[in-house]
Parts: structure tokens; sequence; C-alpha cells
């Protein structure tokens, strides 16, 4: 009987212990998952993956986006078709970073250092960016359904 | 028995169209409440009301947001953070900053959190020179509900790109 009081009080335990763990280790994921969306929106932007960048956002006429650039200035609605196109760029990323809001709505950070090279004269130039998306859990993938991208402020 | 069939079709009708009333204009409703807590905004900053700025945001540490200006160039985290500037901005003299709100929209990600974009036109009055200026804002507010109300939990400001 004593046997099997312990079995059950142990058991008991594991169980408070299981349930304890088991929402931090999701969170975790769920921020991971977030934090793949930024990194793989700068990788496809500097491998010019037209297809991975299409499919980190929302497909749907409700998206959003303030570029960083002149033409992206005013609100552009509907998703993104592809990598901007003429221009070479690599987009290194740093600080990425997550804030969860539900359990399906995030705000994922970061700043991106752009190094664009002029596919003629070959003459490089930087831009910092500052990166903000927010990303939504739809269909069980966490798709990007606005941005706001812009230069880091001179004045 | 026909006047029966009638009558519970009549019902069904008019039950769909009940629920499909209602959740349009509960949509319509909470899209009005996200939308007013960027018209509020624009009220506190204009009217240098801390109590009613305070009352937007998320009071947490999570909190985050990138300004226009360069002193705001950076990540800014946490509430404590973005008390100490509306208070050093509100202590300007009335009048310094004037915003004016254009095209205001919200996006809803689900019955709690939401997207807001809108534009500012700035109105920036030199407190020694009253030399003025303009400039044009972009704004993002990410906003959740929390404990029944609209918070503001992200926000990104920039200027209008130049070139």
């Amino acid at each position: 009987m004593k046997t099997i009081t312990l079995f059950g009080l142990l058991s008991c335990m594991a169980l408070v212990l299981c349930l304890y763990v088991t929402p931090s280790a999701n969170a975790a994921s769920a921020e991971e998952d977030v934090l793949q969306v930024i990194t793989k929106f700068s990788k496809a932007i500097t491998n010019k993956d037209s297809s991975l960048l299409a499919s980190l956002y929302w497909q749907s006429p409700k998206t959003s986006y303030f570029g960083p650039g002149q033409d992206g200035a005013f609100l552009t609605q509907g998703w993104l078709t592809g990598v901007p196109e003429g221009a070479d760029i690599v987009f290194f990323l740093s600080h990425p970073q997550a804030t969860m809001l539900t359990d399906n709505a995030a705000v994922a950070t970061g700043y991106i250092t752009a190094v664009n090279t002029d596919p003629v004269t070959k003459q490089q130039s930087i831009a910092q960016i500052r990166q903000t998306l927010v990303v939504q859990k739809i269909g069980g993938k966490w798709l990007i359904v606005h941005e706001h991208a812009s230069m880091f402020p001179v004045k | 028995m026909k006047t029966k069939n009638m009558f519970r079709l009549v019902l069904c009708i008019l039950l769909v169209f009940s629920l499909s009333v209602t959740s349009s204009a509960k949509a319509a409703s909470a899209e009005e409440e996200v939308i007013q807590v960027a018209t509020n905004w624009i009220k506190a900053f204009n009217n240098r009301d801390f109590e009613l700025m305070s009352s937007l945001y998320w009071h947490s540490p999570k909190l985050s947001g990138f300004g226009p200006g360069k002193d705001m160039a950076f990540l800014d985290q946490g509430w404590e953070s973005s008390e100490k500037s509306f208070k050093s901005m509100f202590a300007l003299p009335e009048g310094t900053y004037m915003l004016t709100q254009y095209h205001p929209q919200a996006t809803m990600l689900g019955d709690s959190a939401a997207v807001i974009t809108q534009y500012f036109i700035g109105v920036v009055t030199d407190p020694n020179s009253k030399k003025q200026s303009v400039g044009q804002i972009r704004q993002t507010f990410v906003v959740q509900k929390m404990g029944g109300k609209w918070l503001i939990v992200h926000d990104h400001g920039s200027n209008f790109p130049v070139e």
C-alpha cells in the first residue's frame, strides 16, 4: 500500500513538472519560429530568393508595408511579389528580437545593414535600416502581415 | 403543416441574418475601438496630456518602439523609458509640437491584436526663435487587448524617406 501511494505521489509530481515545463517550451519555440521569419526575410533579400520571400508574407490585400526608400514611402497594400530588382543588395541582420502578443500574433524587430552594389559602376553604399515585422500564425505558419522599415534618423 | 414549415423557414432566415449582422457589427466596433487608440494618442500628444498618453500604453518592460527622431533611433524598450521621453517632451512650451493625423486604418489580427497605420504632419515651433518646420511621419502602432482595453505594445514612427 505504501509503495502504491509513493508511486502515485511520484506520478503526480512528474505530471506537475511536465505541465510546468511544457508551456515555456512552447513559448520558446514560438519565439524561435518568429525569429526565423526575420532571419529568413534577410536571407531571401540577400540571396534574391523571391519564392522564399513570397512564402514569408500573408498573401492578402490586407498585408501592408512602409518601405525605407522613397518608392515605399506611402503605405503599400497587398503582399510583396519579389525581391527588389536591379540592385545587388546584401542584408546583415543584427539584434533580432521577438515579442509574443498572443499565441498567434507577434512583433519581430531588428536592425539591418544593407550593402548595395551598383550593378554598372560597382560602387557600393551602405544603409542602416530599422525593421519591424508584425507576424501572425495563419494555417500553422508564421506570416508577415505588416512591415515597417525605416532608415536610421539623421536629425 | 405548411404554415408551420413556413414559420420555421422565416425563423431560420431571421436567425442567419441576426448572426451575420452581429459578427460584422462586432468587427466594425473592434476596428473603431482600435482606431480610437490612434485618435486618443494624437489628442494626448497635442494637449500634452500625460495621463491619457500613459493610459494608451502597455506598462511593461516588453513595450518597444522606434521613433522618428535621432534621439529615438534605436529600439526603445520598456514603459519607463517611454514615460521619460513623454514627460520631457510635454515639459516643452505649449505648441512646440503639433501633429495632425491622416488616414488611420486598422488591420485586425484576431480578436485581441491589431495593427494601426497612419500618417502625421508635424509642425515644430522652436521655443526660442519661434521658427517653424514641418515634417511628415509614417506611424505603425501594434495594439493588444489586455483586460478589456486596447493598449500599444509596439510603435514605429519614421520620417518620410527623401531619397
